[in-house]
């Protein structure tokens, strides 16, 4: 039940990883197409054509083949090449592998680490020179509906054909996965899925039995497992969840979206809302006085607050009835997470 | 709610390639998910191309054989010839099409272009409208195309997707595996089992078979096995002589594809669900990504002015088909008519 506990998991993330404090990019491509729901015309179609061809070079040539476990691609995003790939197709950490370059010239690289959550993973091309390299876009500037471009080697390495095309749309996206109908087959996963200003989105992963359905690494996913891969680690699930690091206080709830407020279903043994005696069916409604009108909003006002810091909470009695206000000291989430289960087969 | 399972790994045995296949199950479309007619390939999407989408639905016919779509072509001329993909016609069997217009016309062979895999047919006059030809030369990566496919007003648009080439030829095959530890200096390779429909079994050869002879050569080894039967097409009818116990045995077989035979054993062509059995052995082919059947191979593919840039000709695999670029089907046209006046049944391979 792996999928389950992927699921539920990406949901929890998604809550908790939000704001990171990065600005979607300003220089989006000024086509009128891409301010529309849907293309109108032959002349929007045209936009989307010309805006592609307007970074596909830049793209193709930091994209390479991965020939090591099998046959797959990367994105070389680093003057000194570091390559993101797919972490079933990086592999073990130090694993030796070939990155071949769109022109076929071969060259050495060894696999970094790899999320086996978000499969995710990264290599470094050992060979000192300058690479050609492209920019990653910031975490969640990537929305349903979004123009974007899927490159790679499907099937392999083939020079004569040369790297290989897809268009299409972000169908939707978590914290880990983006789901597009860029088509994807055997050799494209590690491939990089570009945003319409050329800066890479996703990593290809997985496909679906439809055609025009398939799976993309989030950066985001890299992004918060950076260090550890570098520092050539296995990253898992549970690595995922304890590596989430948070400036804002910890109240320890765990909750569902209330008509009120929002629902407590769990509480952490020994936070402040244990202390606090808030009991799970407890609603809170508001925080200092501001409504609470969804888990992001309660996400929000709580994370305006640092540890020991002390808030207002109105809650909806389950038990006992009626409302009342409850004063509550913030903690330290670090001192409540779940101890680190040993990390993979970092060598 | 999508369940997304983890990753496979499946033990393969040709084609290890990274991509992990997902099972998806969900009753309906999410509403987090982006509505399908907004998609690449949705209602919305489409009907940008425009007149270009109605150019090509205009001049592409449905072709059927015995009553079962086989293949669409694309209209010549007013005078009802029509260009399709040969490999995708039986020898035998009533040709139909269908017109833009629904309309049922009888339809008939007048040759067949086997080195571009095209077919030369004959309709009525007058019954759907001419492909204008585009210069197939102007497209470049990334440019928007559309074509039919084998649905009725089913437009599929995409882009050009990678360098036109060549796709080298794939001789037919046997559909025999051959015992490894076979003694190479001794007359005759042993049979060690079969691919999916093979021909070698059809017809009749087992386990333990050695075979001694193709045409007229003796063959000793694997490799020279593998020599001979390369030197002949799918569908070639090829003499060989096996020895089962002390008796000699001929037998006439005829070749299959080797995608009919051996696709089931490749992780991507699996993945891809059905393709053209003949997708190999072309001299020039344009790549695009429309997700085509192979039901829809013989029709225009166009740009988004409604030119004609090509014909496709294969569904290669879930990312990729091929299409003959139309300065290629133009000549193969002009080549088949002269054939079809000459009362040649098919152009002389160069």
């Amino acid at each position: 039940m792996q999928g389950l506990r992927r699921i539920s998991l990406t949901v929890v993330l998604f809550g908790i990883t939000a704001g990171t404090g990065e600005l979607p990019a300003n220089d989006a491509p000024a086509h009128p197409v891409f301010g529309k729901t849907a293309p109108e015309s032959p002349g929007d179609l045209l936009g989307i054509q010309k805006q592609v061809s307007s970074v596909l070079d830049k793209a193709k040539q930091a994209t390479v083949c991965i020939v090591g476990n099998g046959s797959g691609s990367g994105v070389i995003v680093s003057e000194d090449g570091l390559v993101l790939t797919a972490g079933h197709v990086s592999g073990d950490p130090g694993t030796k592998v070939h990155v071949v370059m769109p022109d076929g010239t071969k060259l050495e690289a060894e696999s970094l680490g790899r999320s086996t959550a978000a499969d995710s993973g990264l290599v470094r091309i050992t060979e000192k020179k300058k690479h050609p390299f492209v920019e990653i876009a910031p975490a969640a500037t990537l929305f349903r509906g979004d123009w974007i471009f899927a490159i790679g080697h499907p099937g392999g390495f083939d020079k004569d054909r040369g790297i290989v095309l897809r268009v299409g749309r972000v169908i939707h996206r978590s914290t880990n996965t983006i789901q597009s109908d860029c088509k994807l087959i055997g050799g494209d996963s590690g491939g990089p899925l570009f945003d319409m200003q050329g800066r890479v989105v996703g990593i290809h992963s997985r496909v679906s039995k439809k055609n025009e359905q398939n799976y993309h690494v989030t950066v985001r996913a890299f992004k918060r497992d950076w260090d550890r891969m570098l520092a050539r680690k296995v990253v898992t699930i549970d690595d995922s969840y304890a590596k989430i690091q948070r400036r804002g206080g910890f109240l320890g709830v765990k909750r569902i979206p209330h008509s009120k407020g929002i629902q407590i279903t769990g509480i952490v043994e020994n936070s402040p809302a244990a202390q606090s005696k808030l009991r799970a069916g407890d609603v809170i409604s508001r925080i200092d006085g501001k409504k609470v009108e969804s888990l992001n909003s309660f996400r929000t006002l709580i994370n305006g607050h640092g540890p020991g810091d002390k808030v207002l909470l109105d809650i909806l009695k389950r038990w006992e009835g009626g409302t009342k206000k409850v004063e509550v000291i913030l903690g330290n989430r670090n001192d409540f997470l779940p101890a680190k289960k040993p990390t993979g087969t970092g060598r | 709610m999508i369940n997304v399972k983890h990753p496979l790994s499946l033990p393969l045995l040709i084609g290890l390639l990274a991509i992990s296949p997902t099972r998806l199950s969900f009753a309906q479309e999410s509403p987090d998910e982006l509505p399908s007619k907004l998609r690449l390939n949705g209602s919305e999407t489409v009907r940008a191309f425009g007149q270009g989408g109605e150019a090509a639905r205009l001049s592409t016919l449905v072709i059927l054989q015995e009553g079962k779509n086989v293949a669409l072509a694309t209209v010549l001329d007013p005078e009802g010839h029509l260009l399709t993909k040969s490999s995708e016609l039986e020898p035998k069997g009533t040709i139909s099409a269908i017109a833009p217009s629904g309309e049922k016309l009888e339809a008939t062979i007048l040759a067949r272009d086997p080195a571009n895999d095209l077919a030369l047919l004959k309709v009525a006059p007058g019954k759907a409208i001419p492909v204008e030809w585009g210069n197939p030369d102007n497209l470049s990566q990334g440019n928007w195309v559309a074509a039919m496919n084998d649905e009725a007003d089913s437009l599929m648009i995409g882009v050009i997707s990678a360098t036109r080439r060549e796709i080298k030829r794939r001789p037919g095959v046997l559909g025999v595996t051959l015992d490894p530890n076979d003694d190479p200096d001794e007359l005759g390779v042993a049979i060690d089992g079969f691919g999916p429909n093979s021909p070698a079994q059809k017809q009749g050869m087992q386990s333990g078979d050695l075979i001694i002879r193709v045409q007229s050569t003796d063959i000793r080894s694997r490799r020279e096995l593998a020599d001979q039967i390369s030197k002949f097409d799918p569908m070639d009818e090829v003499a060989i002589k096996i020895l089962r116990g002390e008796e000699g045995i001929p037998f006439t077989v005829t070749l299959n594809y080797k995608s009919n035979v051996f696709d089931m054993l490749d992780r991507n062509q699996r993945m891809s669900g059905k393709t053209s059995k003949r997708k190999a052995g072309f001299s020039d082919v344009i790549q695009h990504e429309l997700p085509l059947t192979p039901q829809a191979m013989g029709g225009p593919l166009v740009n988004l002015q409604g030119e004609a840039v090509g014909i496709n000709i294969a569904r290669a695999d879930r990312v990729t088909t091929f299409t003959l670029p139309a300065t290629v089907a133009i000549k193969a046209a002009g080549e088949l008519k002269k054939a079809a006046a000459n009362n040649a049944r098919s152009v002389p391979v160069q």
